[in-house]
C-alpha cells in the first residue's frame, strides 16, 4: 500500500499485509453510480453501487432498460472493488440530470417554446426529489452519510446570462419557460478523515423516501448520481 | 530536467543523452464537430487529427482544423522531445451554432415570433447524455459523463429585459449565455503524464436506445489543462 493512504486511511493493514501489497497506481476518480428514478412516485428505497458496466441500471425508471454504458457508473463489479483495487473518499456529492430518461432516450425535460401550457418539470423534479429523501453511503457494515439529499449538493450546474422578453399581446405559443436546475452548496467533504473501500470490501449508496403519509412522485424518468470523489488505487500491471 | 523530475509522480529517469526541455503553462485541446442532421454518434474521438486535418465530426465545424480547434502538430501523440503533464480535463461547448462553417448566435435576439432557446437545449442535451474516455496508451484514465467536467469558463454578467406595452407579437426575445460550471476535474496530486510519441486521445461516447439530436451545428473541445515540456531549440 502506498504511504499516502497509509497516512490517510482510517483502518491499516496489518504491517504483514502491507509488506505483501502489489505496487498500486494512484489516480484521481471518482466513483459514482446513477439510479433511475421512474416518473411516478419515489420508491421506499433504491440502491446504488450494486451493478457494473454492463449491467442493469438500479431503479425503475426509463434510463434502466439498457445495460448501463460508462455515463451510468464506472464500477468494473456492483458493491465491490476488484482486488488489489482501493478507494480514498473525499467527499460526497449527489447531481440529478434535468433531462428526460423516459425510454432510454435522454430528451428535455420541457419543450423550450410551442406549449401553451406546461409545468416546469426539470425544477419540479429537482425540488420534489432534493427535499424528500435521505441518503446513506455505507462501506462494509458502516455508514459514513446520513442525511437528508439536499446536505448532499452537486456543485455542478449552468452559469451566465438569461433574458426573456414576453409580449402582452401575443400567441399562446409564444409561451417560454426552461429552467436547467443544480444542486449546489457547501460541499460535503472528508478531508481530514478520507474514508477508504478497501479491495473486496462492499460498498453502496441507497436512497430512501422516509414513510411520508403522501409519497410524492417525479413527472419524469430521471437519472440521479452519487458521485464518490477521491483517489483510486489500481493495479500497474 | 530538475522541473520534469519533481513535478509528476510518474516520470522515469531521464536517459542519457535526453535533451533539455523548457517548460510552459499551456493546455492541449482538440474540437469534435456535432451535427444536427442526426443523432449525435455513439463514438467521436478528440485529439486524432493536427492541425490542417479535417476536425472531427459531422458538423459544420468539420473543417481544416485551425488553431481555433486544435493545438497538435500531430495526431495522437506528441512529437519527441516533448512532454505533458495532465492537471485537469474540461469540456468546453461554444455556445455558437457553426452550421455551413459560418459561426452565427444560436437564437435570434429578436423579431422571432416563436422562438426556441437552442443554445441552452443543446447545451443540456450534450452535456447530460455523454461520457468521457480519457485514454493514455492502453490505460484509461477516466471514464465518466461530461457533467463531471465542467467548462468554468464562459460569459457572465447580467440580462435586462424589457416589455413594450403596444401589441406587436414580433417582440419577443429569449437569449442566453450559458456555460457549465462546477466542481473541476482536477488531478493535482497524482496528474497523467503523456510522454513523448506515446498514444493519447478521448473518446465522446453517447450510447443510447435513442441518441438526441441537437438543434444547431456545435463545437465540442476536450481541454487538457497543464504543463508541456518542450525542446528548447
Amino acid at each position: 500500500m502506498p504511504p499516502q493512504l497509509i497516512r490517510r486511511a482510517r483502518r491499516l493493514a496489518t504491517p504483514q499485509e502491507l509488506r505483501e501489497a502489489p505496487e498500486l497506481e494512484q489516480i484521481h476518480t471518482p466513483l459514482f453510480s446513477a439510479i433511475a428514478l421512474d416518473g411516478t412516485t419515489i420508491p421506499s428505497e433504491v440502491t446504488a453501487f450494486n451493478y457494473n458496466v454492463g449491467g442493469t441500471v438500479s431503479g425503475a425508471g426509463g434510463g434502466a432498460v439498457t445495460p448501463a454504458t460508462i455515463f451510468h457508473t464506472n464500477l468494473e463489479q456492483g458493491n465491490t472493488l476488484s482486488a488489489p483495487k482501493v478507494f480514498t473518499c473525499y467527499a460526497v456529492r449527489t447531481f440529478l440530470s434535468p433531462l428526460d430518461y423516459t425510454a432510454n432516450a435522454p430528451t428535455l425535460a420541457d419543450p423550450s417554446n410551442a406549449t401553451a401550457r406546461s409545468n416546469d418539470d426539470a425544477l419540479d423534479d429537482a425540488l420534489i426529489l432534493y427535499y424528500s429523501t435521505v441518503l446513506t453511503v455505507s462501506v462494509g457494515p458502516k455508514d459514513y452519510v446520513r442525511s437528508p439529499l439536499f446536505l448532499v449538493p452537486g456543485n455542478e450546474s449552468f452559469a451566465g446570462i438569461a433574458h426573456a422578453h414576453g409580449q402582452a399581446g401575443a400567441a399562446a405559443t409564444q409561451q417560454y419557460r426552461l429552467s436547467s436546475p443544480g444542486s449546489v452548496g457547501k460541499l460535503w467533504t472528508l478531508n481530514t478523515y478520507p474514508f477508504v473501500i478497501s479491495p473486496q470490501q462492499t460498498f453502496n449508496a441507497v436512497l430512501r423516501n422516509t414513510g411520508w403519509t403522501t409519497v410524492p412522485g417525479l413527472v419524469d424518468d430521471k437519472l440521479l448520481f452519487v458521485i464518490l470523489d477521491g483517489v483510486l488505487s489500481r493495479e500497474v500491471l | 530536467m530538475t522541473q520534469l523530475e519533481v513535478m509528476p509522480r510518474r516520470f522515469a529517469a531521464p536517459a542519457a543523452g535526453t535533451p533539455r526541455l523548457e517548460m510552459i503553462h499551456q493546455p492541449l485541446y482538440s474540437a469534435v464537430a456535432i451535427d444536427n442532421a442526426a443523432a449525435i454518434p455513439r463514438s467521436t474521438f478528440f485529439f486524432n487529427y493536427a492541425i490542417g486535418n479535417t476536425v472531427s465530426g459531422a458538423g459544420g465545424g468539420a473543417r481544416a482544423a485551425t488553431l481555433f480547434e486544435t493545438n497538435l502538430e500531430v495526431a495522437s501523440f506528441l512529437s519527441a522531445p516533448k512532454l505533458f503533464t495532465v492537471h485537469a480535463v474540461r469540456l468546453i461547448l461554444s455556445p455558437l451554432n457553426y452550421t455551413a462553417g459560418a459561426p452565427a448566435t444560436a437564437d435570434g435576439s429578436q423579431g422571432t415570433a416563436d422562438e426556441n432557446n437552442d443554445q441552452l437545449d443543446d447545451a443540456q442535451l450534450i452535456r447530460f447524455s455523454c461520457a468521457l474516455r480519457f485514454f493514455v496508451g492502453p490505460k484509461d484514465y477516466i471514464k465518466a459523463p461530461i457533467f463531471l467536467m465542467p467548462e468554468n469558463t464562459g460569459l457572465g454578467g447580467l440580462g435586462v429585459t424589457s416589455i413594450s406595452s403596444a401589441a406587436d407579437t414580433l417582440q419577443f426575445t429569449n437569449n442566453v449565455a450559458v456555460h457549465f460550471a462546477g466542481k473541476s476535474w482536477t488531478m493535482p496530486t497524482y496528474p497523467v503524464l503523456i510522454a513523448n510519441q506515446q498514444n493519447f486521445g478521448a473518446e465522446l461516447v453517447n450510447q443510447w436506445t435513442t441518441n438526441p439530436t441537437t438543434n444547431d451545428d456545435k463545437l465540442l473541445w476536450c481541454v487538457l489543462d497543464g504543463v508541456l515540456g518542450r525542446e528548447v531549440s
